[in-house]
């Protein structure tokens, strides 16, 4: 019947909640609704991640609101022969423009600022064309969505920059660099807006999808 | 659709159940916590915000902005939050942050400054910045107070942090000299403070240095404390010689201030106190000006004569106790009275205290001078040593002044009376007793001395006149015994005897033919008569001329005049035979010429041009002056006592007196009466003592006069003569005289009556008028003979009298004097060579006075003159000074010729002053390029 339905809905985009099965999502083994742990991995089986959008909105009002003391509080302390010079992370890039190092500002600026940003704006996306809807298709939003995610981890460049610098220049009273308190506010922003991006369950952006074709047959 | 209703029936559970589940989901405890944790931090760091300050910089220079920090103490305290402009543009304005925790603290007493690499004399510091780039330091004190929000910033760090302790003192000064700000001040050598400010008093007289003794050392600090300036190098040419004092390098080259407390007590100083900066310590610790120096007086006194030798320190005495001194001397014009006319003002300062007044205010005091002065207290002049010429200020008490006050209208203060100083009198004295002594008529006396002597020699050197006592002598025993001769007392005896002789006689006579032997007898006897009568006529005039020779003889005023010339020649012998005047010639001959040789190289060099060889020459002057000086104070002390009695006489009248003396004794003298008087005198005596003899002798006499006697008219006379004869009447023999007389003249009258037959009677009688004749001649001469025996016996009791032994022996020794002193070499040349001497001092003075010579060789000139002038004062301490002045100039030669420019000194400072630049500049230009670009430390240029 299953394999009816699915053979039945054709080309018709059937989900697998609508086809009473749930997919394991770390495996991909397909297990009759119901079933809350995957046969083959035992991960738990839901057809949709209870609070799913909860959690997105969580976590991303969390960065969000960590990535504005991140932007204030600088980033690198570096002292050089006893002068001590704070960098936040906006004002690092323009002395790196100050400097003519444009390629590099831009780089700091593309993913330190314009990432999370975009990230935010993303995920707050497809967050709220889950619960609104969009004029965006789904496959569209699937493929930001895919975007965000992989995009995601390379927010924390700036991170691994502060920590390497910390790790690699500590010549005592010569020069020594030190990560700011915005070092740990940007690392977890950008921590909670992964955390946001993974709690988006991508499912519900075909349910939408379905709910539309669902209107459109009627 | 039962399948596709139950589809969408689960469907809505599974929402319905999401969104239930949705509400409580703990994940938004997340973003909550993050929320509370961001607002608590933000509060947070709010809350702990200081007060934000705006500092006023001349210059932002090193200043940046969220760079630039605040630090206290070397703690960071605040950061600059912006650097901007002041309303009109001119300056820039900072504005930090400071930490709440310090804010109480900012009142407005705290201090900024911006702290950058300083390279100063005392050192380097700040040297941090010069890695981490300048800051701006604070400091405040300890108290707090209201918060203040608007400071402007110290251009120059401040020397002293406003919380250290210790006490701020003022000095006061005539001029900044090489103090300058920083410059350190020291205790016993110790620096113990600083000069934190140097600037001018409001009105321009004096200068104000503001100082900082920290604790501990200001407990040090007293009202006995004397601060003087410790700059440099002290070149110090005193009577131990020459002294060269040198404090710290710092203090060499920006100047020093030292204090120390030459009186104590008093009690610690109030904070800003005010005292003096002396010059030298030497005038700090003279200073007497030991009350707080606002209380001072200060006036002016305008002086009409010369103020040369009045300097700046010279002490105003009032009854030779310092109350003061003087502070200025300036030339002013005054124009009150329509025609310009140049007054010369001192400043004079005065201390309360000091006139017995407690030390108030600065107005008490001056109207007690006030009253002082209506009272009749003036200023006046008065030289300090007559040596160096010095003047000081003496405020005397006149009498019988002008009403006269303090003029308090006078610029630039209150003006003191003054009155004309004698210093002119006592110069116009001293001159003219020079002058007095110059025209004494010294040469004059001399002569007339010589002459004088010359005269007594030839006098006394004559034989006759060493006979004359011989002679006289002779003659008085002569007379003596003739008097006292026993014939004379016997006469009477023989006179009876010749008397019977002649009865006998005329016996003899009548018995045989006397009548022709008689005539023959009475011729003879007339002829005799004759003789004596004319030896009777001389008689008279002999005794005349005796008598007048021996009046004259008795009325000269010998004693006087051997007296006086006894007194004379003692004197003159005293001061002939002294050692001294011995020994002046050839002295005073060797110092003339010294003297003169000296004056003559000064007149030959021209003195200006080399103030080391006038030195030298002043030491090699000192040393022969020295060397007359030796020998001058005896001779001066001789000379002194002789010009006293010299003036104690009245030197004129005497020489006038004596001159007339000399004059009269040599008229007398060299009279050919008195030359011949002893040969006169010596005949006379001579004829008299044969005239005695030829009268004893003469027993024809006798024999005439009782011949005589016989004829009435004679007998008389003969009575007369025998009665003035004292011893000679009262003999027995010659009471028994008359009647063997009578008999006689019986036999006479029997003689005569045989005469007169004998026609003998005329010639008789002739002979009887010659015998009549020359009796009454020899009357007349025995008349004579008492009167002139007793003008003889004056006489001799006069010649006695007269101490002609004395005069002979101090004649004698004046001789001798004079001898030696003729003979002694050089004495033919004193008196000239004295004038002499005298006018070459003399133009050799106006010589040098006319001649323009360097100030200082012209004061020593002044010097020499004045001290020539009391050099009878001066020769006690010219022994003990002259080695010191010579060896003070030899050391000054000495240390001048050192400081000379070339010298090795001189060479040595400026090396290392040149050095110390260099280092300076090389140590500016090092900061200069590590403040532009600190990395270059460890990158290189």
């Amino acid at each position: 019947m299953q394999v009816d339905d699915l053979a039945t809905s054709g080309s018709k985009q059937v989900t697998a909640r609508a086809a009473n099965l749930v997919a394991c999502r770390s495996c991909g083994t397909l297990a009759p609704m119901g079933q809350t742990a995957c046969r083959r991995c035992h991960a738990a089986l839901s057809s949709r991640e209870p609070d799913s959008l909860s959690r997105v909105w969580a976590w991303l009002t969390a960065g969000v609101i960590l990535y504005i003391p991140a932007n204030i509080y600088p980033m690198l302390l570096t002292k050089t022969l006893g002068s001590q010079e704070e960098s936040t992370i906006v004002g690092g890039a323009i002395e790196l423009v100050h400097y003519g190092a444009y390629f590099v500002a831009f780089i700091v600026l593309f993913a330190s600022v314009a990432i999370p940003v975009a990230k935010f704006f993303a995920i707050g996306l497809l967050a709220w064309s889950v619960q609104r809807g969009s004029r965006l298709s789904g496959h569209r939003r699937m493929q930001l969505y895919e975007i965000t995610e992989f995009i995601g981890r390379w927010s924390m460049i700036d991170v691994f920059v502060v920590a390497i610098l910390t790790a690699l220049v500590q010549l005592g009273f010569l020069a020594s660099i030190n990560p700011g308190p915005a070092a740990v506010c940007f690392a977890l922003s950008v921590v909670f807006t992964m955390l946001s991006a993974q709690s988006f369950d991508p499912r519900l952006i075909w349910d939408s999808i379905e709910e539309s074709d669902r209107r459109a047959e009627r | 659709m039962p399948n596709a209703d139950d589809h969408v029936h689960q469907e809505r559970d599974f929402h319905d159940a999401e969104v239930a589940d949705r509400r409580f989901s703990l994940v938004w405890l997340v973003p909550v916590v993050a929320l509370i944790v961001s607002l608590a931090v933000a509060w947070k760091t709010h809350s702990e915000r200081g007060p934000l300050v705006s500092i006023i910089f001349d210059s932002a220079s090193g200043v940046e902005v969220g760079k630039t920090i605040i630090k206290h103490r070397d703690v960071k305290v605040g950061t600059v939050e912006d650097v901007g402009f002041t309303d009109d543009g001119t300056q820039v304005l900072v504005t930090a942050r400071i930490d709440k925790e310090v804010a109480k603290f900012i009142d407005a007493d705290a201090q900024f400054w911006v702290v950058s690499p300083q390279v100063s004399l005392e050192g380097i510091s700040g040297l941090e910045t010069v890695l981490s780039g300048s800051y701006i330091e604070a400091a405040w004190d300890t108290q707090i107070g209201e918060t203040a929000y608007s400071f402007t910033a110290l251009k120059e760090p401040p020397l002293t942090p406003p919380d250290q302790p210790g006490r701020r003192v003022r000095l006061i000064a005539e001029d900044g000299g090489s103090v300058g700000i920083g410059a350190p001040v020291f205790y016993k050598r110790i620096q113990v403070g600083r000069v934190e400010s140097k600037t001018l008093t409001p009105d321009g007289e004096s200068v104000v240095f503001d100082l900082f003794i920290e604790d501990p050392h200001h407990l040090r600090l007293s009202a006995g404390s004397r601060f003087w300036n410790a700059s440099g190098i002290e070149v110090e040419l005193g009577a131990e010689g020459a002294k060269l004092k040198v404090e710290s390098l710092i203090s060499l080259l920006r100047g020093g201030i030292t204090f120390d407390n030459v009186a104590f007590g008093g009690g610690p100083v109030q904070e800003d106190r005010l005292f003096r900066l002396f010059e030298t310590e030497k005038t700090a610790r003279a200073s007497i000006f030991d009350d707080d120096y606002s209380a001072q007086i200060r006036l002016s006194v305008a002086f009409n004569g010369s103020v040369r030798g009045l300097a700046v320190g010279a002490p105003v005495e009032l009854r030779g106790y310092k109350v003061g001194e003087v502070i200025d001397v300036i030339a002013s014009i005054d124009d009150s009275s329509g025609r310009p006319e140049v007054s010369l003002i001192t400043t004079i300062l005065l201390q309360p205290s000091r006139l017995g007044l407690p030390s108030g205010e600065a107005e008490d005091s001056l109207n007690f001078i006030k009253t002082l002065v209506k009272n009749g207290m003036r200023a006046k002049l008065a030289s300090a040593s007559i040596i160096t010429g010095a003047l000081y200020i003496e405020l005397v008490q006149g009498d019988r002044l002008a009403e006269e006050e303090i003029d308090e209208t006078a610029s630039p203060y209150p003006r003191l009376p003054s009155v004309a100083s004698d210093l002119d009198d006592l110069a116009a004295s001293a001159e003219g007793m020079i002058t007095r002594i110059n025209n004494l008529p010294i040469e004059e006396l001399l002569d007339a001395a010589t002459t004088l002597m010359g005269s007594i020699n030839v006098i006394v050197a004559d034989e006759k006149t060493r006979s004359l006592p011989t002679e006289v002598a002779g003659l008085l025993a002569d007379t003596r015994r003739l008097v006292s001769a026993p014939e004379l007392a016997d006469a009477g005896a023989d006179l009876a005897g010749t008397l019977a002789g002649a009865r006998a006689i005329v016996d003899g006579l009548n018995e045989a033919d006397v009548a022709g032997s008689f005539t023959q007898a009475l011729d003879a006897a007339t002829a005799t008569a004759t003789s004596i009568q004319l030896a009777a006529e001389r008689a008279p005039e002999l005794m005349a001329n005796l008598t007048r020779f021996a009046g004259n003889a008795a009325s000269l005023p010998l004693n006087d005049l051997i007296t006086t010339a006894t007194d004379f020649v003692r004197d003159a012998q005293t001061f002939v035979g002294s050692d001294s005047f011995t020994a002046l010639p050839a002295d005073l001959s060797s110092a003339l010429t010294e003297v003169q040789s000296l004056l003559a190289q000064l007149r030959e060099e021209d003195a200006a041009k080399n103030l080391a060889i006038a030195l030298a020459s002043a030491g090699e002057a000192a040393t022969s002056i020295k060397a007359a000086a030796e020998a001058a104070p005896t001779m001066m002390a001789n000379f002194a006592s002789l010009s006293e009695k010299a003036e104690a006489l009245p030197l004129d009248q005497l020489i006038a007196a004596a001159q007339n003396v000399l004059e009269d004794v040599s008229a007398l003298v060299t009279s050919e009466g008195l030359r011949e008087t002893p040969d006169t005198l010596n005949d006379t005596l001579i004829a008299v003592q044969g005239l005695l003899t030829d009268i004893r002798e003469a027993e024809t006499t006798g024999r005439l006069a009782t011949a005589l006697d016989e004829v009435g008219r004679a007998a008389v006379s003969a009575q007369t003569l025998v009665g003035s004869v004292d011893g000679l009447v009262n003999s027995e023999s010659l009471q028994q005289t008359p009647g063997t007389l009578n008999d006689t003249l019986l036999a006479v009258q029997g003689l005569l009556g045989d005469i007169e037959a004998a026609e003998t009677t005329r010639r008789l009688a002739v002979a009887l008028d010659e015998a009549s004749r020359t009796a009454a001649t020899i009357t007349a001469a025995a008349a004579e003979i008492p009167d002139a025996l007793q003008q003889i016996e004056a006489l001799a009791a006069t010649l006695r009298v007269l101490p002609l032994d004395q005069v002979i022996a101090s004649a004698n020794r004046l001789i001798n004097d004079l001898d030696r002193i003729a003979t002694a070499p050089g004495a033919e040349q004193i008196p000239g060579a004295v004038v002499a001497a005298f006018d070459q001092v003399r133009v050799a003075v106006s010589d040098l006075q006319a001649r323009n010579v360097p100030e200082n060789f012209n004061n020593a000139l002044v010097s020499f003159n004045g001290a020539s002038i009391a050099f009878q004062g001066l020769s006690a301490n010219l022994n003990a000074l002259m080695p010191q002045i010579s060896a003070v100039a030899t050391r000054a030669d000495s240390v001048l010729g050192s400081l000379d420019v070339g010298s090795e000194l001189n060479y040595e400072a400026i090396t290392t002053i040149r050095e110390i630049r260099d280092a300076a500049r090389a140590i500016t230009a090092l900061v200069a390029t590590i403040e532009r670009k600190p990395n270059s430390l460890i990158l290189g240029k």
